[in-house]
């Protein structure tokens, strides 16, 4: 038994070796690179220690950019589960055009993300936007809906949540297709209503397609990145940025790279902790259902 | 006897995959033997291949891989274009950060400041003695070395409208200062359009404006405070005289001389409202780049006015296409070649058809439609005209650039004093930053 464990284990070597190569040491190295002053191309890098970190605490725009980053994990995360979810439920009962409704659902996710923010802009943008020249046609005024930090971060939770929505329906789906038909008719028998029925059967049984869904689009949205670019380029005036693409803008447009590096790990550690704790939730939650 | 032989496969297989993976990701190759292999790669192919890199998107592209068709078509060298877009600078960083640069690649106003480390220096090329007068100080080192072959070069100056400009009664030869042209922009207002677009999206067009105001307070000739030598070693007093830039682009944001989306328009919409006739003055935008979106657009170029009445107009001179080559290139003869290729005079006509920029060396065509307008801005401020290096390029720290985004982007977002403060607070720490990080 144990010398067929061992076989078997040889079947890890090319996994753990990909992933020696491309995330452990990456890793270690972005972790020497968080520690140096360092502008991302001269071959000197000079070792500051914990300074890079350090400098994160006073960062305003850092600071922006990771309440946005919990808004775009956060929020979209609820959103796209909720619509996620209920578009599910919908498309899973039989009526006519239900293929052509979970078509239309799931279409947006076709699109790249960064296809989707210029579509977005263009839809947004002050001079000539679609938005806009809806409101012309009512002769209303233009708006730039761009202008406001506040509402680019709207928009963009929005656009990601519509955008993703239709992949939470189709793990949905599968979730309620996987539940048997009995649990319902027997609950239906013992005169379980409607929402008693979704609450205390559907419900728990879904808890697998729960997890998978919240933590793919949790771990999506903290690492959002081209919608953002393409829709506000994280403007204005850093209002948008996600930790992500400040990030970007810190290595290669103020070439910082030690610093950029140092929001990188910083940010790895965030979304870990966070998949973490939402992975033990919900596997508590399960057990105790 | 069949689970065994299905044993040994599925170890056979995960040998291999282990061992492929290895020998694709082993970094312990000696620079020698990746050019081995490399090389090996290129006598299995055939023919000898050049890795060139460019800037060029959409129909400059286009218009350039027929050049290096042509290229091959004469020598049977082939040419592995790389073309990352607007990305083309985070990839140099990268690849300058990994030591594998391209054999041939453009320098985008930066051969010396930033890629003479990696170039070979070009001072012994048949076509040195080709080179504009003007050209050769911008891209030669301390040493005169020079590392890239120019083609053409960028003139930055301010692209204007002439129908807008006619419609406001606005005579360009007249905008000698900044006061006459925050006069013109008053008219061209009160003609009902928006005087000077900017498409803040694109953070860069921000700098780009930053660094074409900055000369006429800091370096053109009779210029109101000359603080050239003091910018370049560092001593530059960001607290006296470090505002009066982003004052001068708040002042102009009160008295709504930009168009009202200038934090979220981007950069094809300034291509757009120009060649529409929907904007009078543009310091981000190239006349060709105009043209290719409205065909029929009538625009001129001048100089940037002065801040005093004495002071000269100043246009800035930098790099356009520069082909420089690799120092580590294991292809220096065929990198050599296509050098030679790009110099002459058809070939060279043809990148500056494509870049819109002006020519380099000395026998190009000068009927282009960019040249003209520089000719004739030439004769209406004769004698007014200061001619000097990207300010940027010439009197800041490498890094800088998005500083001075980020500056102006604060100032537009507010253009009160407390506006100001915060956009100078971020030259003033960066440039100290970035200085201390030079030395």
């Amino acid at each position: 038994m144990r010398k067929r464990a061992v076989k078997m284990s040889c079947f890890y070597i090319p996994a753990i070796c990909l992933i020696l190569f491309f995330v452990v040491r990456p890793f270690c190295e972005t972790v020497y690179v968080s520690l140096c002053k360092w502008n991302g191309y001269s071959p000197q890098k000079l070792f500051i220690g914990f300074e890079n970190y350090m400098e994160m605490f006073s960062d305003k725009r850092l600071l922006t950019a990771f309440i946005n980053t919990l808004i775009y994990g956060l929020v979209s995360t609820v959103f796209q589960n909720v619509i996620g979810l209920g578009a599910a439920l919908f498309v899973n009962s039989r009526f006519k055009g239900n293929n052509l409704v979970r078509v239309v659902i799931y279409m947006p996710i076709m699109i790249s993300s960064l296809i989707m923010g210029y579509i977005m802009y263009f839809f947004l943008t002050y001079d000539n936007g679609v938005l806009n020249d809806i409101l012309g046609a009512f002769g209303m005024g233009a708006v730039d809906w761009l202008a406001d930090g506040k509402n680019g971060v709207l928009f963009i939770t929005l656009i990601n949540t519509w955008q993703y929505a239709g992949y939470c329906m189709i793990i949905y789906l599968s979730g309620l297709q996987n539940i048997s038909k009995v649990y319902i008719e027997a609950a239906q028998i013992d005169g379980a209503g409607c929402f008693a029925r979704f609450r205390y059967i559907t419900l728990p049984m879904l808890i697998p397609a729960i997890t998978s869904a919240v933590m793919i689009d949790l771990v999506g949205g903290l690492k959002i990145f081209d919608g953002i670019i393409s829709l506000t380029n994280g403007g204005p005036n850093y209002s948008t940025h996600s930790m992500m693409t400040y990030l970007n803008s810190q290595y290669f447009l103020s070439e910082k790279a030690g610093y950029a590096s140092a929001i990188g790990i910083t940010t790895f550690i965030m979304i870990m902790a966070v998949s973490l704790f939402s992975n033990r939730y919900f596997e508590r939650k399960s057990i105790d259902m | 006897m069949k689970r065994r032989m299905k044993k040994l496969a599925a170890f056979g297989l995960a040998i291999t995959m282990t061992a492929g993976l290895l020998a694709g990701c082993g970094n312990a190759q000696s620079d020698g033997d990746k050019a081995e292999s490399k090389d090996s790669d290129k006598a299995a192919k055939g023919d000898k291949t050049l890795e060139v890199e460019v800037i060029y998107t959409g129909e400059p592209l286009d218009q350039f891989r027929e050049v290096l068709d042509g290229f091959t078509a004469e020598t049977g060298i082939e040419i592995e274009l790389v073309t990352p877009g607007s990305d083309y600078e985070a990839v140099m960083k990268t690849r300058m950060a990994s030591g594998e640069m391209p054999d041939v690649f453009v320098t985008h106003g930066w051969s010396i400041a930033r890629y003479k480390e990696y170039l070979t220096a070009l001072n012994d090329e048949e076509w040195y003695d080709r080179i504009d007068d003007p050209v050769l100080p911008i891209i030669s080192d301390d040493d005169e070395n020079i590392y890239v072959l120019p083609v053409t070069q960028v003139t930055n100056g301010i692209v204007y409208n002439k129908t807008v400009l006619e419609k406001a009664g606005v005579n360009v030869g007249d905008i000698r200062t900044m006061d006459d042209f925050k006069a013109a922009c008053e008219k061209i207002k009160a003609s009902g359009t928006t005087p000077i677009f900017v498409g803040g999206k694109d953070t860069w067009t921000a700098a780009v404006l930053y660094n074409a105001m900055a000369p006429a307070f800091y370096t053109t000739e009779g210029c109101k405070y000359p603080s050239g030598d003091e910018l370049k070693d560092g001593s530059f007093d960001w607290d006296t005289k470090g505002s009066c830039v982003l004052e001068e682009i708040a002042d102009m944001v009160q008295a709504g001389y930009f168009n009202k989306d200038l934090v979220t328009a981007d950069n094809s919409a300034t291509l757009t409202a120009l060649g529409e006739d929907a904007c009078g003055f543009s310091t981000e935008v190239e006349i060709v780049k105009v043209l290719n979106v409205a065909p029929d657009a009538q625009l001129g170029i001048m100089p940037i006015p002065c801040t005093t009445e004495e002071g000269k107009s100043q246009y800035m001179i930098g790099e356009g296409s520069c082909f420089g080559i690799w120092k580590d290139t294991k292809s220096m003869d065929e990198a050599k070649q296509f050098l030679n290729y790009l110099s002459t005079p058809e070939v060279a006509d043809k990148i500056m058809a494509l870049d819109g920029g002006l020519p380099a060396l000395k026998d190009m065509d000068t009927e282009n439609v960019s040249y003209k307008a520089f000719s004739e801005s030439q004769e209406i401020f004769d004698g007014d005209i200061f001619y000097d290096n990207l300010f940027d390029r010439e009197y800041f720290p490498s890094g800088m650039f998005n500083a001075d985004a980020d500056a102006v982007i604060e100032v537009f977002m507010d253009p009160s004093e407390k506006g100001v403060r915060a956009g100078l607070e971020h030259l003033k720490n960066t440039f100290q930053d970035k200085y201390v990080a030079a030395e």
